[in-house]
């Protein structure tokens, strides 16, 4: 096999040498410390150079929201939709173009964080302070960073330890009950090593119950992550990076009355149990020659230890994770630096034991090649090519062509065209641990041809095509941006989650057609000087066919719309208000409730924040201002433990008005 | 399961919106009471720009951009809301000089060290 695996990738190797090309900074902030030019105006914007529909999301963007971590981050960024995933572990959940977070490929400085049994838990742990800044592409991202990525990709840069912060501090609290500290010590031991402590606490202490369903809204209990790394730059130009993470997750909820370590045996209050440990380790070295800035080599290693333990009501699931990582990377040009080509080798394993009802074991190993160029033909034209092909254990060989194509006639215009295929295995029963707050039975129908596969379930494969437009406009002499994007995902292979029956939860190979259809507008404005105002739209439309038939996908709304207006005032106190208009959803049926359309609802939200001699910063703001909520969440909440109680069928905000107060200080 | 309808019911906002955003891209803004200035500020850096451009932007202040190579400041305004003496004395109340008029020595010591134009350029 792998004799097979080194021709392929002789092949592919004088496949690209006919195609060499080169670009010196793009390894260099990708894999190493990352240079990016400030701007002061923006906290948002479109990168019209890169060939790729790339957003970068500045830290400055994440102070406006509550923001506390990752999938909190969101509230001022149309593009991602974020929701509770059930009414009881209080997960919060990421899509985009209306496809689930797992289906977006996050990375932590360009190493894939959060796969496998992570993909929800995990964006609880990367807290929103210490992210500096994150890029969001849509549409298949670059083949350098793996096979994955079908919705998009999101890469978090963290602060760095070389930075001139030598610390920074934050203390958040809200009116709910929830506590959090967050601190990052920096501290260049030399002028060429430096290192930087990350730590992270978090309590929810109160037991809140706002949609008076008889359930604690928000589990209790506490979280840590804590995270140290180095930076070293050695000589000739070698960069050196080590890092390691450690999280830690002791949540309890349920039933108000359900109090931690009861026994459940005797079926007298449901309670809700979650334990997660996770160790994250990676490690990055870097060159960039001197004297031939265009070349340079790469390699990003990382490995995970990963353990938890649920369990809700009488359902338990625990499941543990060992994965690891190396991704190497070659870049040279071919002729001029116009013509850039980076290639490499990656392998990835990932070892998953899951206990639900019984044991489900997997080992997936992927041994993969890869090859991409990028073409500068002229200021108006260029491209991204590449291609990946790899060797998975149960799926054998794949291959994963991408393209990107950027058109710009003129500096106000951009047009933008991407095409690629993605393949990945569905992490189904964490990706789907909401179904586990019911009592819904589950049902896994395998098939002959997929039965050595994991879960026995064919992987997800699909095509993703998308077109957009950014134009840069000037009314009344202040800047505008409008843009316009339509990107469309086609599943060959999907594992359908259908939870059309009542009770019960059926996963099986697709059978049919299933796609994802995502339109979005978007229009920014300086209204008046530090006056900034954001109106997005978006159009859903998700189908997948069911055994029962063709039907939208239950909990995507077909419509959403957004205002955001952010305004400074001349001594440096902002404020921020935002709108946020979430169209009906489909809720299937359940226990005495047919299948019905939720309610179209919107949420408000506003925050004021005062910065002193760029030191200190206090914050104040209102999540969810109008108090709405999703009530009647749960179905049968008085009786848990009978077949229909459903805890899972969530469309809504689960908590009312919430007001928080943070600090933020920060020495150089 | 009435799809459909919610279709037909929420899309009727769609085209609502296009029109809306369109119609923002091509109306051209009415302004006749419009005038533009050049006028020299001095200055050293990126610090230097940013306070000579927010000072200016009093009301009646459409956009101003101030460039370090020329020592020039481009300031569109409306004379009828606002003077170019008027925009010239909130440059010298930040401390930078102007063509006509030099800012006070009290408002000049309030600049950082690496915007002291008068006796030093910014390090490159």
């Amino acid at each position: 096999m792998f004799s097979k695996v080194a021709l392929i990738f002789s092949c592919l190797f004088l496949w690209t040498s006919s195609a060499w090309a080169q670009q010196d900074t793009m390894l260099r902030t990708k894999t190493l410390k990352d240079v990016r030019v400030r701007h002061k105006e923006t906290t948002t914007k479109i990168d019209s150079k890169s060939i790729q529909q790339v957003a970068l999301i500045s830290g400055k963007e994440l102070l406006k929201a509550a923001c506390c971590n990752l999938s909190e981050s969101f509230e001022t960024t149309p593009s991602i939709d974020v929701s509770f995933t059930d009414a009881v572990s209080g997960y919060k959940q990421i899509q985009l173009l209306g496809l689930a977070s797992a289906n977006t490929l996050i990375t932590r400085e360009n190493i894939p964080d959060n796969r496998g049994l992570a993909a929800i838990t995990g964006l609880s742990l990367t807290p929103g302070t210490w992210i500096s800044s994150m890029q969001l592409s849509k549409g298949t991202g670059s083949v350098v960073n793996g096979f994955e990525s079908l919705a998009g990709q999101l890469n978090v840069e963290w602060k760095k330890p070389f930075d001139n912060n030598r610390f920074y501090f934050n203390a958040y609290q809200n009116s709910q009950g929830r506590s959090e500290v967050n601190a990052i010590w920096a501290k260049k031991v030399t002028k060429k090593i430096s290192t930087n402590l990350l730590a992270h606490y978090k309590n929810q202490w109160a037991k809140m119950d706002q949609n008076k369903d008889g359930f604690t809204d928000q589990p209790l209990g506490d979280q840590w992550v804590l995270s140290n790394r180095w930076i070293i730059f050695l000589q000739r130009d070698w960069e050196v990076q080590v890092g390691a993470k450690f999280s830690k997750i002791d949540n309890w909820g349920g039933q108000l009355n359900y109090e931690k370590g009861e026994d459940q045996s005797n079926r007298l209050h449901w309670g809700y149990l979650s334990n997660l440990q996770r160790q994250d380790y990676w490690m990055k070295i870097g060159k960039v020659f001197a004297a031939t800035p265009w070349k340079s080599i790469g390699i990003q290693m990382s490995y995970v230890l990963h353990n938890e333990k649920n369990s809700f009501g009488l359902t338990a699931y625990s499941a543990n994770q060992k994965s690891n990582y190396v991704n190497f990377i070659y870049q040279t040009k071919f002729k001029t630096t116009d013509q850039v080509v980076r290639m490499g080798m990656s392998w990835q394993q990932d070892k998953i034991n899951e206990t639900f009802y019984q044991t489900f074991q997997r080992n997936e190993k992927v041994l993969g090649v890869f090859s991409e160029a990028t073409l500068v033909f002229s200021n108006a034209w260029s491209l991204v090519a590449g291609m990946r092909l790899d060797h998975h254990t149960n799926y054998g060989f794949f291959t994963t062509p991408r393209l990107h194509v950027r058109y710009a006639p003129n500096p106000s215009n951009t047009f933008r065209f991407s095409l690629g295929r993605a393949l990945r295995t569905a992490s189904l029963l964490s990706e789907q641990k909401a179904y586990m707050a019911s009592n819904r039975s589950w049902i896994l129908h395998n098939d002959a041809q997929t039965s050595t596969n994991p879960y026995g379930l064919s992987p997800e494969v699909a095509w993703n095509t998308g077109f957009n437009w950014n134009k840069k406009l000037e009314w009344d002499y202040r800047p505008a941006a409008l843009s316009i994007e339509c990107y469309k995902s086609i599943f060959t292979q999907q594992v359908v989650v259908d939870i059309e029956q009542y009770n019960e939860v059926h996963l099986y190979n697709l059978q049919g057609q299933s796609s994802a259809t995502a339109l979005q507008v978007q229009l920014d404005y300086e209204l008046a000087h530090h006056l900034d105002l954001r109106l997005a739209y978006k159009y859903y439309d998700v189908r997948i066919d069911y055994q029962s038939g063709a039907k939208q996908k239950p909990f995507i709304p077909s419509n959403r719309m957004f205002v955001n207006v952010a305004y400074q005032t001349r001594n440096k106190i902002k404020l921020d208000a935002t709108w946020n208009w979430v169209g009906s959803k489909r809720v299937p049926i359940a226990y005495q409730s047919a299948a019905y359309l939720s309610p179209a609802f919107a949420q408000v939200a506003f925050q004021i924040s005062k910065e002193y001699q760029k030191k200190y910063e206090w914050y104040l703001g209102v999540e969810n201002a109008l108090n709405y909520m999703q009530t009647s969440a749960i179905i049968l909440p008085q009786s848990p433990f009978d077949p229909g109680f459903d805890a899972a069928l969530i469309w809504g905000p689960l908590m009312g008005r919430s007001v928080y107060a943070g600090f933020r200080l920060q020495i150089k | 399961m009435d799809l459909n309808k919610l279709y037909l019911h929420d899309m009727k906002l769609l085209p609502l919106l296009f029109v809306f955003l369109l119609s923002a891209v091509y109306v051209p803004a009415f302004q006749s009471d419009i005038k533009q200035d050049t006028i020299g500020v001095r200055g050293n850096c990126s610090m230097c720009k940013e306070r000579i451009e927010e000072a200016c932007y009093v009301p009646g202040v459409k956009k101003a951009t101030w460039n370090a190579r020329n020592q020039t400041l481009v300031v569109i305004y409306k004379p009828s809301k606002v003077s170019l003496q008027k925009i010239v004395a909130q440059i010298a109340i930040a401390g930078h000089d102007s063509d006509s008029l030099k800012a006070s020595d009290a408002s000049y010591k309030k600049l950082p060290d690496c915007c002291t134009y008068r006796s030093k350029s910014c390090p490159k």
